[in-house]
């Protein structure tokens, strides 16, 4: 006869994370073809130095393994012109040694319900919402269990890189290519997104935190300058997703109606592309993006893309409704690359 | 004494008390012309369940059914539409109330594996928003997101535009034979499910609708085989006057058939003195990234489609990937 374990189900400590890793490693080298280990490095930087927080509610046996886990990495808003927190619901885990048959539901919804009364709240430094990508049998569970709701497809906008290299753009415009986050940055995001009704918040300290400082990966910056001043930005990043080689753009920014600014930032991208031997430009994103119609303008066309962005809401005066039509992601606001 | 609730499947003698409390609860008439059309005429049946007082109908809950074909076999599919509790009822909004109740009875009746015998795979809709969020609170609605459409400007062209639908070699059809079915199944090779557009549904759905005038352009081969087809209509939307595209039917494989219908499309919209062309195409369709080479861009609509499954094998990923339906598979042109 089979002894059942004891769990015990706590919030994650920065101390957990060779245990966490150790689970997370073995599950999903499991289940994910060509999957590489998480360092702790990688790991520390995602949960610990995340400038708006890490969060995890584990599921631990008697002798401190993690047996399950449903995490999320916070994410500062500007909600209708305040600052609020969201979540993006990242690296859960159940071990299968341990799935389901331990309690009446499985150990990774109670994770999962653990985690949502515990950050999930419509207050101040609370999580008015969480989104995330599961992956289909991740979000039939959500559904079912923990009140997920389907926010809205991940759509791929993509291009042909020679189409892009030969945008005229305006040569007032001057676009350079760095390795850091260039200064400027906040005031930029100050004038640009301040009456926009969700947004994440692209200044300084994010930005260098999630493409300066992530270890083992190096991200290009392309800083767009009209008379010394910074009129846009973006990051690139070679690479695959959902099987598509290109050269991603994970993240942008310029004022709302500069389009010299973006057609020099897109035209200088192509060309990087095309000296890497990349034929495509993408970016991942949803129809919320102020740049939506814009991009199609220039000749980006529209691709479905195979992650569904699903979420729960805290907000009663905000439902999932209400984020799907307003909240602005790029790819950069995933895990993906 | 407030006289006992009834709930119970439509019967003859409901329609005009029915007709009534749409109008009380929509504030608006709709004809019996076009009531029957929907749920009399229709040709995969009538689903309506009604909660009435005495002899006054107080509630309905009622879809649209049709056809669909999936993995070689035909199911049904049905969209939600009209569903109304009339003013004097709407305290009784909550789980135990007459909407919900009407709602429950007509579910146990329809759907598939209930226990009224019932047949339908899923439920479908694009609820206004209150009526979303009764259904989603309610009545187990699931939604999968916005809409999108894609459209495009009707462009002044600088060479000459063909002038009749002759010159396209496109032809204005005023009815369905068996041809219609053949070129649905050339079709629905490429679709996972789709609703069955053969000749009775199209028949009943474009060219007998009471209200609305659509217009059927085909293309024939030179034996005379269709080899496709586009239906459309002018539409005012928001500000705009857009020539819908309500149906579109051509294999993928032959895109010169695609271009000669969009340009009978463009001539039409040209002659209603249209803003823009419109339609809905799945996205994982060849059509939709061909749309886009013509010049379409795909934007988000208001309208938020909800569904609910009975069927296992209709589930979340089929729904978004392989569901191939129209603006002609909705009540809202």
């Amino acid at each position: 006869m089979t002894r059942t374990p004891e769990i015990t189900l706590r919030e994650y400590e920065p101390s957990d994370g060779e245990a966490i890793l150790d689970a997370f490693n073995r599950v999903f080298a499991g289940v994910q073809q060509g999957f590489e280990a998480r360092t702790l490095a990688e790991w520390r930087w995602r949960f610990v130095d995340n400038p708006a927080g890490g969060r995890a509610s584990l599921a631990l046996d008697e002798h401190g393994r993690v047996l399950a886990q449903y995490a999320g990495l916070g994410v500062r808003i500007l909600l209708e012109g305040e600052e609020a927190l969201i979540s993006q619901s990242v690296d859960s885990f159940c071990d299968p040694r341990v799935r389901g048959g331990l309690a009446r539901a499985g150990l990774f919804v109670q994770a999962g319900r653990s985690y949502a009364e515990r950050h999930g709240f419509d207050g101040a430094g609370e999580d008015r919402m969480m989104y995330g990508l599961p992956v289909p049998a991740a979000w039939r569970v959500g559904r079912d269990q923990l009140q997920y709701s389907m926010l809205s497809p991940l759509w791929r906008l993509e291009s042909q890189a020679e189409a892009f290299a030969a945008l005229r753009a305006d040569t007032d415009v001057g676009v350079d290519v760095t390795s850091n986050v260039p200064q400027g940055v906040d005031a930029l995001f100050a004038k640009t997104c301040a009456a926009e009704p969700a947004r994440v918040i692209k200044d300084r300290r994010y930005l260098a935190w999630r493409y300066d400082e992530r270890p083992n990966v190096n991200y290009q910056w392309l800083v767009a300058q009209r008379e010394g001043e910074l009129v846009g930005w973006m990051v690139l990043v070679a690479g695959q997703v959902e099987g598509r080689q290109a050269l991603w753009i994970l993240d942008g920014l310029v004022e709302t109606g500069d389009e010299g600014a973006l057609r020099a930032l897109l035209a200088r991208a192509a060309r990087l592309a095309r000296a890497s031997g990349l034929d495509t430009l993408a970016q991942v994103t949803t129809d919320a993006c102020a740049e939506w119609q814009v991009l199609q303008d220039l000749g980006f066309w529209v691709v479905p893309g195979s992650y569904s962005f699903a979420g729960r809401s805290y907000m009663p005066r905000r439902p999932v409704a209400w984020w799907a039509e307003h909240l602005a992601l790029s790819l950069g606001d995933t895990d993906l690359l | 004494m407030s006289v006992a609730l009834e709930i119970r499947p439509l019967r003859e003698g409901d329609e005009q008390s029915l007709l009534a409390t749409f109008e009380a609860a929509f504030g608006r008439n709709l004809s019996p012309q076009a009531w029957h059309w929907a749920f009399r005429q229709n040709p995969a049946g009538t689903q309506v369940q009604v909660a009435l007082r005495g002899e006054q109908v107080v509630a309905q809950y009622a879809a649209l059914p049709s056809r669909v074909w999936m993995d070689g076999q035909a199911r049904v599919f049905s969209q939600v539409v009209d569903s109304m509790v009339h003013p004097s009822e709407r305290g009784g909004l909550g789980r135990q109330g007459t909407f919900a109740r009407t709602a429950q009875a007509f579910f146990e009746d329809h759907s598939l594996n209930g226990p009224g015998g019932g047949e339908v795979s899923l439920f479908y809709g694009w609820p206004l928003p209150a009526n979303r969020r009764i259904g989603e609170r309610l009545l187990g609605y699931e939604r999968c997101g916005r809409q999108h459409a894609l459209a495009r400007p009707v462009e002044a062209l600088s060479d000459p535009a063909p002038s009749s639908l002759a010159e396209l070699n496109v032809e204005e059809l005023s009815g369905f034979d068996d041809q219609a079915q053949w070129l649905w199944e050339r079709c629905a090779r490429e679709m996972e499910v789709g609703t069955v557009r053969d000749g009775a549904w199209l028949l009943w759905r474009y060219i007998c609708h009471p209200v609305h005038t659509y217009t059927c352009l085909g293309v024939r081969d030179s034996e005379g085989i269709l080899r496709g087809l586009a239906v459309c209509r002018a539409v005012e939307r928001e500000g705009q006057l857009l020539a819908s595209v309500v149906d579109w039917l051509v294999p993928s494989a032959e895109p010169e058939v695609g271009s000669q219908l969009l340009a009978a499309v463009e001539l039409k919209a040209r002659q209603w003195s249209c803003d823009a062309l419109a339609l809905w195409m799945p996205p994982f369709s060849l059509w939709f990234a061909w749309f886009q080479t013509q010049g379409f861009q795909m934007h988000p609509t208001s309208w938020q489609r909800v569904v609910r499954s009975f069927d296992r094998r209709v589930g979340s990923a089929l729904l978004s990937e392989g569901w191939w339906y129209q603006l002609g598979d909705s009540d809202l042109v």
